[in-house]
């Protein structure tokens, strides 16, 4: 079934260098139209390179990158159907949440319609935020702002969804339940999702497969399946067996 | 209140002080504060006597508005245009910086004759560089991060400039504002004298020209009041009401 699907996103032979020091040497991946794939790898080993690369905020070296069977650097409106999670909420201190969500419309559109003022109400609904539109962001919490940063990246509507470690800042608790959330989002709203971790748990209970780097230069450890079916429960005999050898392919090294 | 009273106490003093001294001196040197102040009502009531007010007020804000608009396109510029960078640093800067601004306000008058034109080019000459100056630092604290999180969003420049940078920027182009338009008001008197044939600096130069004393006086007093009223007045009722907004906010740990 799995080989049935088209790809979303298409990885081959993916090179950079900064300076003369080598951060990735030949990566391969691809990402299924709907799947949820993480990128898990040891701080420091270019994953988040990988992730801005093919998010088109870096140039690469060389190899290729495919959104929908096109190559991103002749692609012009391919920022169209992907957005961005950082791993800080990155909101404007000046704006309001509904007006933070609001942003990424104002940017690419000359102008901000009623349908697309729905856009930002249905994004924070779907965030759970709609009853804090008119706070602004230092009226939040840490956990509420990145649901804000969530919402902002849902509100055009992306085939793609790029994350960079976004719950790394947060406390445990909000860490499981924005997991929680943002695999039920995934799910909703049949996104691709691509979610670039350092937490081997977190990658497991998320994840459809997950892509175990190495350290740097970084390579390709292992792709590992996650048949887990979702709702996945935490600490279980299958998952703690996951990553004992997730944690293996480390510990190699 | 406190403070309000130990102005007014310190106005006092001066008042008194001035009126000590005014009693001592010859009144063709010295006028006391009563007589200044009634040339200021003379002066002010008399015809076209607030018109000579108004068109001061009109060529410093026409100046500040143009130094601001050349000075915050330059600042931007630099950071993104190479070539615009190498001319503002080594041209535009130091010519700005190092020539007099009466050496400016001379030329002007020279090219373009006794007008509104010379004025207002020597305060354009005048307050640009703080601008430049302000927008160039704003633009090395400006919040990368921002703007990549920007720039993931859109390919359009100019929207991300609009809608992200000048934001950030609005503060330190406060910040010039409120200085460039201090500046501008002590640059209009000498350029007025050189230049025009109106204005507060063209009364003020002809009622010394005549020995009008109390009459400089008068126009001092209107001068004077009027930068207080902007500095203290506008500006700080600009800055808490709407600038204050724009200024980044620490943000608390959750």
């Amino acid at each position: 079934m799995e080989t049935t699907r088209t790809e979303a996103i298409v990885v081959s032979d993916l090179r950079k260098n900064f300076g003369r020091l080598e951060v990735l040497c030949g990566i391969n991946f691809d990402v299924k139209q709907g799947e949820l794939i993480c990128i898990l790898g040891p701080s420091g080993c270019g994953k988040t390179t990988i992730l801005r690369i093919i998010a088109g905020l870096l140039p690469y070296d060389s190899g290729l990158v495919l959104l929908n069977g096109e190559d991103i650097q002749n692609s012009r409106d391919y920022r169209r159907h992907t957005a961005v999670v950082f791993q800080e909420p990155r909101l404007l201190p000046w704006r309001t949440v509904w007006h933070n969500v609001r942003l990424p419309l104002e940017l690419r559109q000359n102008k901000v319609d009623v349908t697309d003022e729905q856009l930002v109400g249905q994004a924070l609904e779907l965030v759970g935020l709609s009853e804090f539109t008119d706070a602004y962001p230092h009226q939040l919490s840490g956990g509420m702002r990145q649901r804000v940063a969530l919402a902002r990246a849902l509100v055009t509507q992306p085939q793609v969804l790029f994350m960079d470690e976004p719950l790394t800042g947060l406390d445990l608790r909000n860490r499981e339940e924005l997991q929680d959330e943002i695999v039920r989002i995934w799910d909703e709203k049949k996104i691709s999702l691509l979610l670039v971790t350092h937490d081997p748990t977190e990658a497991l209970h998320m994840a459809d497969r997950i892509i175990v780097l190495s350290g740097r230069p970084s390579r390709i450890r292992d792709i590992v399946t996650v048949s887990i079916p979702r709702p996945r429960s935490r600490d279980t005999a299958e998952i703690r067996a996951l990553e004992q050898t997730i944690r293996g392919l480390f510990s190699d090294e | 209140m406190r403070k309000i009273l130990q102005t007014l106490i310190a106005l006092a003093v001066f008042v008194i002080l001035w009126w000590l001294l005014s009693a001592m001196a010859a009144s063709m040197f010295l006028p006391s504060p009563l007589q200044a102040v009634e040339a200021l009502f003379r002066r002010l009531s008399a015809p076209k006597g607030m018109s000579h007010v108004w068109i001061s007020i009109f060529r410093v804000f026409v100046g500040t508005l143009l130094g601001a608009l050349v000075g915050t396109v330059l600042g931007i510029a630099t950071r993104y245009i190479k070539v615009v960078e190498v001319v503002v640093r080594s041209v535009v800067f130091p010519s700005l910086q190092s020539v007099p601004t009466v050496c400016w306000a001379l030329m002007f008058i020279l090219w373009f004759g006794y007008d509104s034109v010379a004025p207002i080019l020597s305060i354009v000459v005048a307050v640009t560089p703080f601008f430049i100056i302000n927008t160039w630092e704003g633009m090395k604290e400006l919040d990368t991060n921002l703007v990549e999180m920007a720039y993931s969003c859109t390919r359009r420049p100019f929207k991300i400039l609009g809608k992200v940078v000048m934001p950030m920027l609005y503060p330190y182009i406060f910040a010039a504002s409120k200085s460039g338009f201090m500046i501008s008001w002590k640059i209009i008197i000498p350029a007025e004298i050189f230049g025009s044939t109106s204005g507060m600096g063209y009364m003020l130069h002809s009622a010394y020209k005549n020995f009008y004393i109390d009459d400089v006086f008068g126009w001092t007093l209107v001068f004077a009041t009027i930068l207080i009223f902007f500095d203290h007045g506008v500006f700080n009722f600009i800055d808490r009401k709407f600038v204050r907004k724009w200024k980044p906010r620490e943000l608390k740990r959750s």
